[in-house]
């Protein structure tokens, strides 16, 4: 049951059937029920947007976190005409290439891989699969990175992507192939093994 | 995800190439496709039997990063939001102000420069105020009350208050 419902009860209540714009004036004039059923609507993308990013279940939480923040934030600074999922992606985007940024600074390291399903009841040979794809995936450059999950993982139209990226769609389509590529180089040997799963 | 768009429009052109870099950038899945090229890009796969390889080689990358499991974040992090929201300082008055004042394209040069200038100027009214000679504070505010208040009011003194024993 989402956050939302568990505070209104039971009945599913008719403002998370608004649109984010609707929303967003109800934020302006201080709802704070507004706030939690945009929470409800976009925090799973958000903060799964981020573990593609980051492939570290902390880091994740605290750009999700901090992204709408933020928004609550700057609420009364926000525009109609600006389109709230992009601005989110975007947010949580700069504060991953923050986290980039730090971690240069101070290591090197590959991000952990963890199974975000976690548990004991996960099975383990899936689990080592998703671990080495999300390897693959957490070595690609940070644009390729963001460009497969926007569009693979989150399903974003081309135009809202690029939109999100400050790029064409010319050019998001160049960081997707290439992304891809970089890929199957190097899942190559492993192809074989996965697609028997 | 992206619905498939069953317009009656007979679809746009798409030459081999282009359904080809479609496949490579966006995958298999028409879903994915950009929504003016989907009609077109499935027509080009079936009239361009070259394309199944790619197609073929789409779907399995497909595959793969489908199988990354779908990342569902701990069960309290929207409370936490939530909480972390309510719990946020609510904007002073004078930075809602102060923020109205300065344009969002300040840059943080100019914006140092007109603090110099206010800093200067401040510095200045106070050194004169201290400095000029021949003052008199008691007459300056008989003075100013005077003419506040008009030649009824009498300046009266803590001890005419009845302030002090």
């Amino acid at each position: 049951m989402t956050l939302m419902a568990t505070e209104m009860g039971q009945s599913a209540p008719p403002m998370s059937e608004e649109s984010d714009e609707a929303l967003m004036v109800r934020i302006c004039a201080g709802e704070r029920l507004a706030f939690t059923a945009l929470l409800d609507r976009h925090l799973k993308a958000v903060a799964g947007f981020a573990y593609r990013m980051l492939m570290d279940t902390a880091e994740a939480e605290d750009v999700a976190q901090e992204t709408f923040l933020r928004l609550w934030r700057n609420r009364n600074k926000w525009r109609p005409e600006a389109k709230l999922r992009t601005w989110l992606f975007r947010v949580a985007r700069n504060l991953c290439i923050d986290r980039f940024r730090r971690k240069e600074v101070v290591t090197d390291q590959i991000p952990e891989q963890v199974d975000p399903r976690g548990g004991p009841s996960a099975d383990l040979q899936r689990s080592q699969s998703a671990g080495l794809v999300n390897n693959a995936v957490a070595q690609l450059p940070e644009r390729q990175r963001a460009a497969i999950s926007l569009v693979y993982h989150q399903d974003l139209s081309n135009i809202e992507a690029a939109g999100i990226l400050g790029v064409s769609v010319d050019a998001l389509e160049s960081l997707l192939s290439r992304g891809r590529r970089g890929l199957k180089k190097r899942l190559e040997e492993l192809k074989p093994h996965l697609l028997e799963e | 995800m992206a619905k498939f768009d069953q317009s009656s429009q007979p679809p746009s052109p798409v030459s081999a190439k282009r359904a080809a870099r479609i496949l490579e950038a966006y995958g298999a899945d028409p879903a994915r496709w950009p929504a003016a090229e989907r009609s077109g890009t499935l027509a080009a796969l079936n009239k361009f039997p070259e394309l199944a390889d790619a197609r073929q080689s789409a779907t399995d990358m497909d595959q793969i990063l489908g199988g990354a499991p779908d990342y569902t974040p701990s069960a309290d992090l929207a409370r936490r939001i939530s909480a972390a929201a309510l719990h946020e300082p609510k904007t002073p008055a004078w930075r809602t102000w102060l923020s109205g004042l300065i344009p969002a394209s300040a840059t943080p040069m100019g914006l140092m420069q007109s603090v110099a200038t206010l800093f200067v100027a401040v510095t200045l009214g106070v050194m004169a105020g201290a400095f000029i000679p021949g003052s008199d504070n008691d007459a300056m505010a008989e003075e100013f009350m005077l003419l506040a208040f008009g030649p009824a009011y009498q300046m009266q003194t803590f001890e005419e208050v009845g302030g002090a024993e």
